[in-house]
Formats: structure tokens, sequence, C-alpha cells
């Protein structure tokens, strides 16, 4: 099944095609969420759940612009916004003028988790083959010889896919840094 | 082959960047919330019925067939025609319900 085919049975509420989203993408978009969250665990599971929940209505307006991964995390990253003004309101209204202990250095907590989403988002919302072939070289340490067998081809076209993936990586990556992460896509 | 060149410092970035972001823990979804998700579908709408468009017309065909063979006020050929139009409708009735029967069986497989 092509990703249009998917995408038009999650449109048309097929519950097979949500199940296989939930499958397929419900562990990359809890680790996007986690990060987002501030690597807060249990924000994130709520964060995940609301997002998907969220998807469900939403996926009706959902062109194909962007890849299926962006688009959630798009909706995520809006959800984790609506979040974060909901707690410094219930900050502001109740612990008005009694500062909280301040952390060693939250800036830098915060800039590595959201350094870390947007690794998780740019890396999910790239073709299978380059998401495949860049985790098993640079995340598992894999040899280009183990890449090109997980790939099912030779060890020069294996080579290329991963000369592509870096790039095509780094291109994603560094567009969403500059934009200090995605716009919305909902 | 075997013999793999240095890695380059766009790989070395990479590298660390993946091995970073990896670090969360890893949670698919459970069967219950999985199952929460799918619980907020809203209904499919069923397929468009379009049996009655069909039916009714065939019905009308075999009524004016049966007037027409049973009246003695048409000639001789019409009547002929009509009950030639009766036997055809009684002869296809089988292969059109089995038509429709395949038909619901193709909507509800897929």
């Amino acid at each position: 099944m092509t990703d249009e085919d998917h995408v038009a049975l999650l449109q048309a509420g097929d519950e097979a095609a949500w199940r296989r989203l939930c499958e397929d993408l419900g562990a990359p978009l809890y680790r996007y969420c986690y990060w987002l969250a501030g690597a807060d665990v249990a924000a994130a599971e709520d964060l995940r759940q609301e997002t998907l929940l969220a998807a469900i209505p939403g996926i009706a307006g959902y062109r194909g612009e962007v890849p299926l991964f962006a688009w959630l995390s798009g909706i995520a990253r809006h959800k984790a916004a609506d979040a974060r003004r909901r707690s410094c309101r219930h900050v502001a209204l109740d612990e008005a003028g009694d500062a909280p202990a301040a952390d060693p250095s939250p800036e830098a907590g915060a800039l590595v988790t959201e350094r870390n989403a947007q690794v998780v988002d740019t890396l999910w919302s790239l073709p299978r083959d380059y998401r495949i072939a860049l985790l098993a070289r640079y995340a598992g340490e894999e040899s280009v010889e183990s890449v090109a067998v997980r790939l099912g081809r030779s060890y020069k076209a294996a080579e290329s896919v991963l000369s592509r993936a870096r790039q095509a990586f780094f291109e994603r990556f560094r567009k969403e840094c500059k934009h200090g992460g995605r716009t919305s896509t909902q | 082959m075997g013999d793999e060149l240095p890695r380059s410092d766009e790989e070395i970035e990479l590298n660390e960047l993946l091995r970073q972001a990896a670090a969360g823990p890893d949670h698919p979804l459970t069967a219950a919330q999985t199952a929460r998700i799918l619980a907020s579908l809203p209904p499919r709408a069923a397929p468009r019925d379009r049996v009655l468009p069909v039916v009714l017309p065939a019905a009308a065909c075999l009524t004016l067939a049966i007037a027409g063979a049973l009246s003695d006020a048409v000639p001789t050929q019409v009547r002929e025609l009509a009950i030639a139009v009766m036997v055809g409708n009684l002869a296809l009735s089988p292969v059109a319900a089995l038509a429709l029967v395949w038909r619901r069986r193709f909507q509800n497989a897929t």
C-alpha cells in the first residue's frame, strides 16, 4: 500500500489504517513528544495521546504537502505550546510573587531537548530507506555492508543511499533549526 | 570493501545527534491506548444503497409486461413481446440477485 492509499483510508476513517498509523508512528511520536515536553515522561504520554486524538478530525485537511509524521509533529507542537501557555497561566495565578527555584541551566536544557525533538522530527520525515540507513549506520554503529543487507542493495548503492540520506537530513534539520521549528501544517 | 574511510565531520555530527535523540525512552502505544484512539473514530458512513433505483424500474417494467400479457386490448405481437419481457425478467432475476450479493460482500471486505 502506498502512502497515498494509506492517507486515503485514514481520511475515510478506516480503523485498520489508523491502527497501522498507531503501530508505525506511535513510538517515534512519543519520542518526539518526550523531547518536546522537556523530557517529561508523563507529559509526553499525554501529548502523544492528544496529538493522535486531534489527528482524527484533522486528517480531512491533510493534503500530503508534508510527510505524515511531520504533519503529526506539527499538531504535537501546537498542543505543547497550548500546554505551556496553560501552565504559565497557572504559575502566574498560583505562585504570583513566589518565584520557583532556579534550575541550574534551564535554557541549555531546553535547547538540548528542542534539538533532540527536531532530530526525531527530521529523521521520521525522511523517506523510509534513508531513515533505516541513517539509524543503522549512525545510531546502531553498523557497517556499510550491514546497511546494504538491511536495504537489500549492493555496497555501492548503500553508500549512495547513505550519502543522499545525510544530505537530506542536514538540509531538513538546518531548515528546521533556522525556523525554530515547523510551521503549522494544520 | 571492509576498509571504510574515516568518518567526516558531518558523519560525526550526525552520529552524535542521532545518539542523543535516541536516548529518550521507547514507548510504543499500548493496546489500551490504541483502543482509546480508535474508539474516537467517527462511525463510517454506510455505503450508499443503490438497490432501489435498480429494482423500481425493473418492477415497473415487469408490471407493464404482466398488464400487457393479460390484457385483451393489446395486439398479439405486443402481447408476445410482453411475455418475452416477463420471461427475460424472471431469468435475469437470479443473476441480478447474485450481483447484489457480490457487491455487498466486496463492500464489506474493503
